[in-house]
């Protein structure tokens, strides 16, 4: 689902609320109904705060939730621009670009969707698992934190009927362990389920993606990936954010595509993943 | 209220030019704006041969700045010849393609292929770019290599041919001196500055090539000093670039003695950078009751013996 012309004004709607949801996470909602009506799940956006300088350049989210109008973004506080977005009130003002991506391919009934969320991946699946159960489709979650403190609450989805199975690191919630060790688990577990019918789209940090993609490789079974990448403009200009896409086509075998125009949902097959660190 | 400058034998109908390696090849700007209000689009630098880029990560921020190694990613001059050219050509604004080799001769096809072109406007010189081993380091840092370059170009094209000079050098204005006299008709200054980042927890670099290039507001007062220091002492025009963020920032390096400008970085932040300094250079114009946008260039007062 790429952008075409003249649906990217820069918006600058101002902060509806700003609300603490787990260590270290926080909620980020404004209202812009232009924005709202155009999001899908796995689209991102760029987040600057408008008359700051520093930090200079805007911050890729994913659109974690819509309401309506209002659009969410869920932020991990982990540098300079997230430490003041986590500072926003009621009121002030953000400048907005998007919706940006190509975002998930959600399939049709009859499918089972299955969702693996490491840490602040859960931003960009958030939305896909709301829309996947809206579809009718069954949909479980393995979402994977350092600390149960960290764990974003999923009532709302579970209320949907999300199914919700948690992996901590220190034990203080759920599995005791890697999201990666809970999905070795599941897949051992899911031979009634039919692999042709199972989905999977996955979110987290490299290390954990690439052991997904090993586990996934040898269970013949496919996937999305939504990956992060150090980005300038999130609109394909800087060239920045690129990864390293398998093209057979290519002499060298594979091939620089931008993770913010061409991504940043890339196809198990397509990532080279020798060159995920 | 005047706001045209000329350039290089071009009329611009503004002073405000896209930056090379800021716009991709402008198109990804179109969604934003019409780009035939630009007084000039430059597109990202095109080498002979399609270049895959450096490894990532290719970017990172740095107080008042960013720096950048994606290290000349592009197409190659056929597949923008074929693909992007025609896409390009309905706009009315002066187009000029940026161009970079690693050898005289790859310079010298490019400028003689591209500026042939129907819709190439003029062309810029990447003779500074600090990213690539060999990728033109050697002719914005050596100034008779540079000199014997731009003579080599100017007999090969008679579009307009800025040379866009760069900053990692000891005298800029030596090499400025030496591009006018080969014959070029304009200089872009300045391009990046070579510089790094460390991440300390992990004690690596904070680019996958170690070094990179500094842009953005960091680098404005070492842009104006040359802008300053170039525009009086050559004949030809200077296109000023460096951190111009708004029409502010435009504006001083036009006093200082740049007749155009190029908006950059800021692309990154706002993708309207370039519209929101020719609105904010319109409004300045106008509230200072400024006919003529000339009167402006170069006007910067300096009291006698004042300036080192």
């Amino acid at each position: 689902m790429s952008v075409t012309a003249g649906t990217l004004p820069v918006a600058i709607p101002s902060v509806l609320f700003n609300r603490h949801l787990a260590a270290g996470n926080f909620l980020l909602a404004f209202d812009e109904p232009r924005l709202a009506e155009l999001v899908r799940p796995g689209h991102f956006l760029m987040v600057t705060l408008p008359g700051v300088h520093d930090p200079l350049l805007p911050r890729p989210f994913a659109v974690y939730n819509v309401e309506g109008s209002r659009i969410e973004i869920l932020c991990k506080k982990i540098g300079k621009g997230t430490a003041l977005l986590s500072l926003l009130r009621t009121g002030d003002p953000l400048q907005i670009l998007g919706p940006l991506g190509n975002g998930f391919r959600i399939p049709e009934p009859p499918a089972f969707c299955l969702l693996l969320a490491g840490g602040i991946g859960i931003a960009s699946l958030h939305l896909l698992a709301k829309h996947s159960l809206r579809r009718g489709l069954p949909t479980v979650l393995l979402y994977g934190a350092k600390s149960g403190r960290e764990i974003v609450p999923m009532e709302e989805l579970e209320s949907m009927g999300l199914e919700l199975r948690i992996a901590v690191e220190d034990g203080t919630r759920g599995f005791q362990g890697l999201v990666t060790d809970l999905f070795l688990r599941f897949v051992k577990d899911m031979r009634g389920l039919s692999p042709i019918h199972t989905t999977t789209f996955v979110c987290g940090p490299p290390a954990m993606l690439r052991q997904v993609a090993g586990i996934l490789k040898a269970k013949g079974m496919d996937a999305q990936f939504s990956l992060e990448a150090r980005m300038a403009c999130g609109y394909g200009v800087c060239q920045g954010c690129v990864t390293r896409a398998l093209d057979p086509a290519h002499p060298q075998g594979w091939q620089y595509r931008k993770v913010c125009t061409e991504g940043p949902v890339f196809g198990l097959n397509e990532i080279d993943w020798q060159a995920i660190e | 209220m005047k706001t045209a400058v000329p350039i290089a034998g071009l009329t611009l109908k503004n002073p405000v030019m896209t930056a090379s390696g800021t716009c991709g090849y402008g198109l990804e700007l179109a969604p934003f704006y019409d780009l035939s209000r630009l007084g000039a689009l430059v597109v990202k630098g095109i080498s002979v041969l399609p270049r895959p880029g450096n490894p990532p990560p290719r970017v990172v921020e740095t107080c008042g700045g960013m720096l950048n190694a994606i290290g000349l990613q592009n197409v190659g001059m056929e597949a923008f010849i074929r693909e992007v050219l025609p896409a390009l050509r309905p706009y009315r604004t002066p187009l000029i393609v940026n161009i970079l080799g690693e050898s005289e001769e790859e310079y010298a096809t490019l400028a003689e292929t591209l500026g042939s072109q129907e819709g190439v406007h003029g062309l810029e010189v990447n003779v500074s770019c600090p990213n690539v081993k060999k990728g033109g380091i050697s002719f914005g840092a050596d100034p008779d290599a540079l000199e014997r370059l731009v003579r080599a170009l100017r007999k090969r094209t008679d579009r307009p041919l800025l040379i866009k000079l760069s900053p990692n050098v000891t005298d800029i204005v030596d090499m400025a001196v030496r591009a006018e006299a080969a014959g070029a008709d304009g200089l872009t200054l300045i391009n990046t500055l070579r510089a790094m980042a460390i991440d300390l927890k992990s004690r690596r670099p904070c680019l996958a090539t170690v070094v990179g290039g500094l842009s953005g507001p960091a680098i404005k007062p070492i842009a104006l000093r040359m802008v300053w220091e170039v525009s009086r002492r050559v004949r030809i025009p200077v296109v000023g670039v460096g951190g111009i963020l708004c029409a502010e920032d435009a504006l001083e390096f036009l006093v200082c003695g740049a007749t155009a400008v190029q908006v950059g970085t800021a692309h990154f932040r706002n993708p309207s950078a370039c519209i929101e300094v020719i609105e904010g250079i319109e409004a300045y114009l106008a509230k200072n009751r400024i006919e003529d946008i000339q009167e402006l260039i170069g006007s910067l007062k300096v009291e006698e013996g004042r300036s080192s």
